[in-house]
């Protein structure tokens, strides 16, 4: 399935799901086509695709990072498959969950299964510094899941709280998928450096559009999601700066799934929305120009990448950021 | 190659200007950038370090958010002073004043009253100060645990806080010039003693909150020292329970700093700044913050046991109740990042409070029961 929105011609091999699927080449087939129909749907695979251009950007081909971007997906599905049984969700991208289609312990053990899956598939490439890569954004994922998970039911959140998740459950996979090529160009350290900055700053600004697209009505998402499975978002802690007498309404939302209308105007919301946006679009502000250094970097270092992969690049952040209007 | 950007054509785009220029620092100090010949109120986002050239400031637009009523303004500027921080100095002055009442030494209310007021300000002019030049200096950035989160929510503009500390600390001088004119060796001794300290605590170089000696300097500054140069002040003179009093309140104040710094450890690291939470890491952390609860009830029972306190000091005791709430909640928590830990901080500054309001209360009680 092709993010609808997304129609450039560059990027349309990365959206062929049999790049991603397991295709039941393995042990357990059948449970490898619940998977395939399931949680490695559809997508905006972002990440594949980033990797992608981002190969084209350091000067390797296209076949030389596919492996890595199967795993990559797959690694991130497997996160969502996590996700959808803890918030017992039952549809994503259209279609059926893992969890709804089978019982909650095989679709955490569907997830490990992924997860194995793009992990071995790596190993095999032994890179090394990749491996170990992925190992560490592995941790930072997790990390960034159980800080989020504690945070359940609390109101009080910190900004460094949501910053900080935002980083590991977000930003961690984007960096991986933007530094394996710097890796695998065996890029000068500033390079590396700068690519991480990029990969972090536009992780954090993705999960900034995420939060402000849960308080969005078109999103075809259920409103407010975030608030009514216990979690408090950048929005709703803005919310809660801007009319701090609906922190007791919210404590009590965040305990009790419950379903009575948000206590918050129309203005207020959209102000908190605008506010997370505007973070966001500091954040690919500031991404811009990591990316203008990194060309720099590149071109001093006898490696300018090529105009065309910097503007397909640049057409990635143009898509984040419409997002962020 | 230049880059292209997506013209938003939106007010609130992010303004990137370098460190060290003077449109910055005007900016970081006042709050507001000049754009199109008009004055925009903006606040520190996020710091960019660039390829070449200086590190950048990202600096977002914000809308002035005016207090609704009086009681806002009220909550706001406690924030501000961060109010909890306060019973550091104003729980030993009330202690000690309470225990030289009830064994009958002669004092002035009128110096009693104005040299608390006077450390309570200098302590508010000290919160004011740390703020606007953490932020200033681009330390607490938003996204970060530290600062008050004034400068992020809007609600005051860097000078005013930096204006508000100098009112402070001329308020507090003010207030403690009729003790320089009647003890002027005390308060040059002791203010002498306790602005050299302060200095020496947050030094830029060799302060000791860097260098991992942050808690024993907050022992001795709020809790001996404090209650020693308070009780010579007021009354001339030193009472045999000033020891465990300042041993009691200097351990609480430890306690608060120490739970503090726990709950930071990650930052303060990554920002270069080494302390004892840091230092030990985070189980031995916990293990340390209870031993300064329990050796703060242990002096308790010390001073009762040697007469140095009455039998009812022991009241005060119950703040191992809520102290040993604090150290499981660390215990239980996964690690100094835990949103579970939230609020701890102020949890830790109610310990020195009720502790100290214990105390107080237990002295003053036992002069009406012998």
């Amino acid at each position: 399935m092709v993010d609808k929105d997304f129609r450039d011609d560059w990027a349309l091999p990365w959206f062929d799901s049999s790049l991603y699927t397991l295709g039941g080449k393995g042990a357990l087939t059948g449970l490898e086509g619940v998977i395939d129909a399931s949680v490695l749907r559809g997508g905006k695979r972002l990440r594949p695709l980033l990797m992608g251009e981002f190969a084209r950007f350091f000067g390797l081909p296209f076949d030389a990072v596919i492996p890595y971007a199967r795993a990559a997906e797959q690694v991130h599905s497997a996160t969502l498959a996590h996700d959808d049984v803890i918030d017992e969700s039952s549809t994503r991208r259209g279609s059926l969950t893992l969890n709804a289609r089978i019982e909650n312990r095989k679709a955490i053990l569907a997830g490990d299964y992924l997860l194995a899956e793009g992990i071995y598939a790596v190993s095999k490439l032994k890179n090394a510094a990749i491996v170990e890569g992925l190992a560490a954004t592995l941790r930072e994922l997790v990390t960034g899941e159980l800080l989020q998970n504690e945070a359940r039911g609390i109101s009080d959140v910190s900004s460094s709280h949501l910053s900080r998740v935002a980083d590991l459950k977000t930003a961690s996979l984007f960096r991986w998928c933007c530094l394996v090529p710097a890796h695998l160009s065996n890029a000068p350290e500033p390079v590396i450096a700068l690519t991480r900055e990029f990969a972090t700053r536009i992780g954090v600004a993705f999960q900034w559009i995420d939060d402000a697209v849960d308080f969005s009505l078109s999103s075809g998402k259920p409103y407010a999601a975030d608030l009514r499975e216990g979690l408090v978002n950048r929005v709703t802690f803005r919310l809660l700066e801007i009319a701090p007498h609906t922190q007791a309404w919210v404590q009590r939302s965040l305990s009790s799934n419950s379903s009575e209308s948000l206590p918050w105007t129309p203005e207020e919301i959209q102000s908190a929305v605008e506010d997370t946006r505007s973070a966001g679009r500091a954040q690919m502000g500031a991404a811009r120009r990591n990316l203008s250094d990194l060309i720099s970097a590149m071109t001093h270092a006898g490696q300018a990448p090529s105009q065309e992969s910097s503007q397909r690049i640049e057409r990635i952040l143009q898509r984040l950021e419409e997002r962020l209007l | 190659m230049k880059m292209k950007t997506l013209s938003t054509d939106k007010n609130d785009s992010p303004v990137f200007l370098k460190q060290g220029q003077a449109e910055t620092l005007a900016a970081l100090r006042t709050g507001f950038i000049k754009q199109d010949g008009k004055l925009t109120r903006v606040r520190v986002f996020d710091t960019l370090k660039r390829s070449e050239g200086p590190e950048e400031v990202i600096f977002r637009k914000v809308e002035s958010s005016p207090a609704k009523d009086l009681v806002e303004h009220l909550k706001r500027g406690l924030t501000a002073i961060r109010a909890f921080s306060l019973t550091a100095t104003a729980v030993p002055c009330a202690v000690v004043l309470i225990d030289g009442w009830r064994r009958g030494y002669p004092f002035q209310a009128f110096t009693a009253i104005t040299v608390a007021l006077a450390v309570v300000l200098l302590q508010i002019a000290t919160n004011l100060y740390n703020d606007y030049s953490d932020y200033v200096k681009l330390i607490d950035l938003p996204g970060t645990s530290g600062g008050s989160g004034v400068f992020e929510k809007g609600w005051y503009r860097p000078n005013q806080i930096l204006n508000s500390a100098r009112f402070a600390f001329v308020a507090a001088v003010v207030f403690g010039i009729p003790t320089l004119i009647s003890h002027p060796l005390e308060v040059i001794i002791i203010g002498g003693v306790g602005l050299a300290g302060t200095l020496l605590y947050s030094h830029e170089t060799f302060g000791l909150k860097y260098h991992a000696l942050g808690d024993l300097a907050v022992f001795i500054l709020c809790g001996p020292a404090l209650v020693a140069g308070y009780s010579y002040t007021v009354f001339g003179m030193f009472s045999p329970g000033l020891f465990p009093i300042g041993i009691f309140v200097g351990l609480l104040a430890c306690g608060l700093l120490h739970a503090n710094n726990l709950q930071d450890m990650h930052l303060d690291r990554k920002q270069g700044a080494l302390t004892l939470a840091n230092t030990l890491g985070y189980r031995k952390s916990i293990h340390l913050l209870g031993g300064i609860y329990l050796g703060a009830a242990l002096a308790l029972f010390y001073a009762v046991f040697t007469d140095r306190l009455p039998v009812a000091a022991l009241l005060a005791a119950l703040i191992l109740i809520p102290a040993t709430q604090i150290t499981f909640r660390f215990k239980a928590a996964l690690g100094p990042d835990c949103p579970s830990l939230m609020g701890v901080k102020v949890a830790a500054a109610k310990v020195h409070l009720i502790g100290g309001v214990l105390l107080g209360f237990s002295l003053f009680v036992a002069v009406w029961f012998g």
